[in-house]
């Protein structure tokens, strides 16, 4: 245990010293099928979503719906919630290893069943937005750290406001010499914190992902993992485990759709169901 | 770029400034946070009242308020002032719909003595929802006493109450009480936080329990006012409306008016029903970590009507929304005849509305009530209006339009609109005598139309709510005159009665005869009659005793009869022994049956009705939660410093539990009574336990896997199984189609080995609602009122020693195999072989009978045909027609060699409906729901003059079970249900 203590450590910090800067193929062909994971999950834009680990440029829309439906008599509840987020990714220079993301939730619509009562509004926002570094890159593996900032603008809140701070690490490799295959993921902390009336609310969440890819055709990439996600403070929680696949198709000019399907299977996040669909293009720079 | 980042810096830190902001606890409970003061825009004048500023918690049956609604208990906190006195019960306390105290439960004006001139409210609770888990549960409290810290102006007391919701601790809630001098109501300011994880739509609100017939609700919305729309508890969303203040009026002394008006919104939202109404925050998703807050500034008012109470609130909003002031109209109702006779305010109101748009300015759903105002006794009225707009004035007397609606163009000055002429009414003076030559002291007179109403005809409303009694001579839930009824308590009548053509009764009930008179009445006549009702001699068995185990005043949620009122209705019934069942509160009626001097004619035996209202109880396959019915309890002793009286809480706890609770309490020992077995759900709250679980009394209790009978038998708590309550209604009321469903029910259980005693009560909650007595039980015994010894009466009840009966009389004995006559009973006892059944029946002459029916373990055995007996008596008269039947045993087709249970009933005849739906229980078919016979010139008179007194009542008599030990086995061995 110790020594898989030692050795992530130890890869952590020589990819942050850059020991190697090899041009990592894995992220050359941004066009192709199988990029990063999608950003999946339940909270604002993409805030707690593991991102890429290759840099890159692309704008992409993300259109997701939630279902909780919690029917057990005699206490009904129920929410659906379908966001529109939009996502910009722009590397800082061609040849950057630096690159920023601005990711906002558009219009987002809420339907809560509590009971006999009901209730539904549309919200905008909040806004992310991210700062990512490249770390070491070799031929089959990549690897990146960030930060994203949750923005405090959201107009579904009544009062005060809800803001916060993620700090990751995603990383991504190529099983194979065939590049068809590979995993992807990363582990983050994310500390949203909310002030309302002069009260600070701060949770600390862990959040991780990891899923294999494979693409059988250059065009076409299919992926499936898990992700997972807990409160380790104020009241430590385990809040989700859920189940993924994805589906990621390269069309023409840079355009790219996908399909994300969520199944959460424990935890105390009562969602049922999450699910996206992905529209996005990429610059081929 | 640095401009850019400069502006999301900019946005960024305003967001979090205004995050910052301390604004009370809509960032969550932290134990310190203090909701601000409410309504803050209201002016805090300097004013004489500001000595009479207080708060304390009670300690003696002082602070409790007139009016059988008051419910302050020691421990509970007062806020008070020259204008109001408010009572929040105590955390601990919980009552009615919420699960904690925290709550107002009794709101009064004061007087300009200082003295509390009435309290009508049940409870106003606070929840962010429907369902239990969302109703507000308050844990703490502190006091703040800013009487001397602050100047004049800025002194306020209030009370602070921390809890959360009931079901997720993570959802906090705060509320605050405050109350500052020479104000009228309460500004109470509730801050919610959401600290759960999923959005939630959380619709605080507050709860005002008007419980059906007490406050009437009004809101100023465009075809509502006192109209409300059907509650669809499936999709309540769709009632939800929004409104610039409530208000409601009572249809009963004390008169009060109460108003709601939200402060830190233009317009509360809700939902409006005379059972209960919502108003609060609009509907919308809370996300998780966001927090809101809803100020009102809740008022009383003295009444009676609503305008009082509605000035206010429009007084109010002007300074917190900034609403042009309203401007004052007055003027006067007169008749064509000269000025109103005002008669308690009740022979006229007047209600003010917007036009319709359209062509018919007074279409009821279009147009916009703003307020209503009951003419005081010289016919004078003041309201106050929003100025420059057009309105209409309805005036109203008796339940129905009194004049053609006139209009009003109002500006901003003040405007008297003259008189407002209405027809005039008549006037009937009538005397009833109990004996030729004497008054009677207690009687009750009934009119009703000489014609049948037309079907198309509307019947008299109180504004389109309480339908159903005409002529309706005052609000058909409060004081005499009530509906088409009154009272006397010295055999003098003076009413006032629209015109119109009636016949006059006198009732004592149905043991007493029964006087008429015809009489018409054109508008400003007057007519003077005289009606004599005599006690019927013989007419009861001796040594028995009437008793109405099941009645309601005020004090219920649901009642709004003054106990003066509701006592005399016992008293001109007739009936003996009452035993006072009010929802969740002891009541005994000791004061009023002093003042009127009559411990010696009637009986009270304090008890109470177990209604739970908190929907909890799961039903596998039922959408919604349940309610477990009601249960009666007594004897009990009322104690006026306890919550609810004495009484425990009843909520989210079944039957057997509550039977556990109500042990200690008991004054001597206990009767425990299952009321109304299969009664229909009220707004989602079950009234009937049978029909709950979805007991099928074709199943045996314990057959596997069945839930009713599993629910029956098992003991939920320390000691008693669901099951183990003594005594079953058999009647309840009138309802001829809901005895047959009981009795069904009764004898499923007796046929199955569970003996209880069958009973017949009224369920009585005014003069309109259920006739006292009718039915009732005759308890035999050897009892009688003068040496009345409570614990051996109960002890008969509970053995089944009575017979229930909602007119005729009915004895029954058999000879035992000793030759000693039994009478009906829980304990079974050996016939012989030449065993007869002897039934003895008689009636008023008033009361229809035609057959003796008897039944053997359950199933219709005989009948025997009496009505050459009871044909063609004087209705009027005092002879009461009589016949005794004798059945040999052997001629019942009992089971050979077997045990076997027989009661006896006497009546019109009944058959045994079909059941339609195949629950198991018979479906009386609508066409044969007793209603008014056909007029009196007419044919089939037999019910006329029954229904006019006893709307609904179908003639019926019953006994309890004779127990037959013919087996020669040792105890009795139940037969089991039939094939």
């Amino acid at each position: 245990m110790g020594d898989r203590v030692a050795a992530v450590v130890a890869f952590v910090v020589a990819a942050v010293l850059e020991v190697t800067a090899a041009r990592a193929e894995i992220c050359t062909e941004a066009a192709r099928a199988q990029g990063g994971p999608l950003a999946g999950g339940t909270d604002a834009a993409d805030f707690g979503a593991i991102p890429e680990a290759c840099s890159g440029t692309d704008l992409g829309l993300r259109l997701r719906g939630t279902a909780l439906v919690a029917s057990a008599n005699p206490d009904f509840f129920g929410a659906v919630v379908a966001t529109s987020t939009l996502r910009l990714r722009q590397r800082l220079t061609r040849s950057s290893r630096t690159w920023l993301t601005l990711a906002a939730d558009l219009l987002t619509y809420r339907y809560v069943v509590n009971g006999p009562v009901d209730s539904q509004g549309f919200g905008f926002g909040p806004p992310t937005v991210g700062l990512h570094r490249a770390l070491g890159e070799w031929p089959r593996t990549a690897t990146a750290v960030y930060g994203r900032a949750l923005l405090p603008l959201d107009t579904a809140r009544s009062s005060g406001v809800r803001t916060g701070l993620e700090l990751g690490l995603t990383g991504r490799r190529q099983l194979g010499t065939t590049g068809r295959a590979g995993v992807q993921g990363g582990v983050a902390m994310i500390a949203p914190f909310v002030v309302v009336a002069g009260q600070t609310h701060t949770v600390f969440e862990p959040v991780a992902l990891l899923e294999a890819w494979f693409a059988p055709r250059p065009r076409l990439g299919l992926s499936a993992g898990l992700s997972v996600r807990a409160e380790v403070s104020p009241d430590p929680t385990f809040l989700t485990l859920a189940a993924r696949v994805a589906a990621r198709i390269a069309l023409r000019h840079g355009l790219a759709a996908a399909m994300l399907v969520e199944v959460p299977v424990t935890g105390e996040d009562r969602t049922d169901l999450i699910s996206a669909f992905y529209l996005g293009w990429a610059s081929s720079e | 770029m640095r401009r850019a980042a400069f502006l999301v810096v900019t946005i960024v830190g305003a967001l979090g400034a205004a995050g910052c902001r301390h604004e009370g606890c809509v960032g969550g409970d932290d134990g310190h946070c203090v909701p601000p003061t409410a309504c803050a825009a209201l002016p805090t004048a300097t004013c004489a009242g500001v000595a009479e500023l207080a708060v304390f918690r009670v300690a003696d049956a002082t602070a409790r308020a007139p009016g059988p609604k008051a419910l302050a208990a020691v421990g509970d906190f007062v806020l008070e002032n020259d204008r109001l006195r408010a009572v929040l019960d105590a955390p601990e306390h919980a009552q009615g719909l919420a699960p904690s105290g925290g709550t107002i439960i009794d709101l009064s004006p004061i007087d300009a003595q200082g003295a509390a001139t009435g309290d009508q409210v049940n409870g106003i609770s606070q929840a962010a929802g429907l369902l239990p888990r969302d109703a507000v549960h308050y844990e703490t409290w502190e006091v703040l006493d800013e009487r001397l810290a602050q100047t004049s102006a800025g002194a306020y007391v209030a009370v602070v109450f921390r809890g959360h919701l009931e079901g997720d601790r993570r959802v906090t809630v705060v509320t605050r009480y405050e109350l500052r001098a020479c104000e009228a109501g309460l500004r109470v300011r509730t801050d919610l936080y959401n600290g759960a994880r999923d959005p939630n739509t959380l619709s605080l609100t507050d709860g005002y329990f008007w419980g059906d017939r007490t406050l009437l609700p009004f809101i100023p919305l465009a075809g509502h006012g006192f109209r409300a729309p059907e509650l669809d508890l499936l999709h309540l969303s769709r009632a939800w409306r929004e409104w610039p203040f409530m208000a409601a009026r009572t249809q009963a002394v004390p008169e009060v008016a109460y108003a709601a008006v939200p402060c830190n919104r233009a317009v509360a939202a809700g939902f409006n029903d005379p059972t209960l109404s919502a108003a609060g925050v609009p509907l919308a998703p809370t996300l998780p970590g966001d927090g809101l807050s809803f100020e009102r500034f809740i008022l009383a008012a003295p009444g009676p009507g609503l305008s009082a109470a509605v000035d206010e609130a429009m007084r109010v909003r002007s300074f917190v929304h900034g609403d042009a002031p309203a401007v004052t109209v007055t003027g006067r109702v007169v008749t064509s005849a000269g000025p109103l006779d005002g008669r308690d305010g009740r022979a006229a109101s007047l209600l003010f509305y917007e036009p319709a748009p359209g062509a018919d300015p007074d279409d009821e759903t279009r147009r916009t009530p703003r307020t209503e105002a009951v003419p005081g006794p010289d016919g004078r009225f003041h309201v106050k209006l929003p100025p420059n707009r057009l309105y209409r004035v309805q005036p109203y007397a008796f339940g129905r339009p009194a004049a053609a609606p006139s209009s009003l163009a109002l500006a901003e000055a003040d405007l008297d609109a003259g008189d407002i002429t209405l027809a005039r009414a008549g006037h009937l003076v009538a005397t009833v005598e109990d004996r030729p030559g004497e008054r009677a002291t207690f009687a009750e007179l009934v009119l009703i139309p000489v014609d049948a109403p037309g079907v198309n005809a509307p019947p008299p409303s109180l504004y389109g709510l309480f339908a159903g009694s005409d002529p309706m001579l005052g609000p058909p839930h409060g004081g005499s005159p009530a509906g088409n009824r009154a009272l006397t308590t010295d055999g003098r009548f003076d009413l006032l009665v629209p015109a119109g053509q009636y016949y006059v009764y006198a009732t004592r009930g149905p043991f007493a005869s029964l006087d008429r008179r015809e009489i018409d009445l054109g508008a400003g006549e007057e007519a003077a009659i005289s009606l004599l009702t005599e006690s019927l001699p013989d007419l009861l068995p001796a040594g028995t005793l009437s008793g109405d185990f099941h009645v309601h005043g005020g004090a219920s949620y649901d009642s709004s009869i003054p106990d003066q009122d509701r006592v005399v209705s016992f008293l001109a019934s007739g009936v003996d022994v009452i035993v006072a069942t009010d929802h969740d509160v002891v009541t005994s009626y000791a004061d009023t049956l002093a003042t009127l001097g009559v411990t010696d004619q009637l009986i009270v035996v304090p008890g109470v009705e177990q209604t739970p209202n908190i929907l909890w109880f799961d039903v596998p396959g039922q959408t919604f939660p349940k309610t477990v019915g009601h249960f009666n309890f007594w004897p009990l002793a009322k104690d006026a410093l306890a919550p609810r009286n004495g009484s425990p809480w009843d909520e989210l706890r079944e039957p057997g539990q509550m039977m556990d609770d109500m042990e200690p309490t008991y004054v001597g020992a206990g009767v425990r009574q299952m009321n109304h077995p299969w009664s229909d759900a009220k707004l989602g709250r079950d009234q009937g336990f049978m029909r709950m679980i979805e007991m099928d009394p074709r199943r045996p209790l314990t057959d596997p896997g069945y839930f009713a009978g599993n629910v029956l038998l098992r003991r939920p708590g320390a000691h008693f199984r669901n099951i183990d309550f003594d005594v079953q209604e058999v009647m309840t009321g009138a309802s001829r189609r809901d005895w047959l469903r009981y009795r069904a029910i009764w004898f499923s259980l007796l046929s199955q080995g569970y003996r209880r005693a069958g009973a017949a009560n009224s369920d009585s909650h005014t003069l309109t609602i259920e006739r006292v007595g009718y039915p009732r039980n005759l308890v035999f015994g050897g009892h009688d009122r003068a040496t009345f010894d409570r614990e051996r009466f109960d002890a008969d009840v509970r053995a089944g020693h009575m017979f229930g009966t909602n007119g005729p009389v009915l004895d029954a004995t058999i000879d035992d195999a000793k030759g000693t006559l039994q009478r009906p009973g829980l304990v079974e006892f050996a016939p012989g072989d030449k065993s007869v059944l002897t039934v003895a029946v008689a009636a008023a002459p008033w009361i229809p009978m035609t057959e003796v029916r008897v039944f053997v373990n359950g199933a219709l055995a005989k009948t025997v045909d009496v009505s050459a007996s009871f044909a063609g008596s004087d209705h009027f008269g005092l002879a009461a027609p009589r016949a005794v039947v004798s059945i040999p045993l052997d001629s019942l087709s009992l089971p050979p060699t077997a045990d076997a249970w027989i009661v006896v009933e006497a009546g019109l005849h009944q058959d045994e409906p079909p059941d339609d739906d195949g629950d198991g229980l018979p479906d009386l078919p609508d066409a044969d729901l007793p209603t008014r016979p056909p007029n009196a010139a007419e044919t089939d008179l037999s019910r006329f003059d029954l229904e006019a007194v006893a709307p609904g009542v179908w003639p019926a008599a019953f006994t309890n079970p004779f127990f037959l030990d013919r087996n020669g086995v040792a105890g009795w061995q139940a037969p089991g249900l039939g094939p």
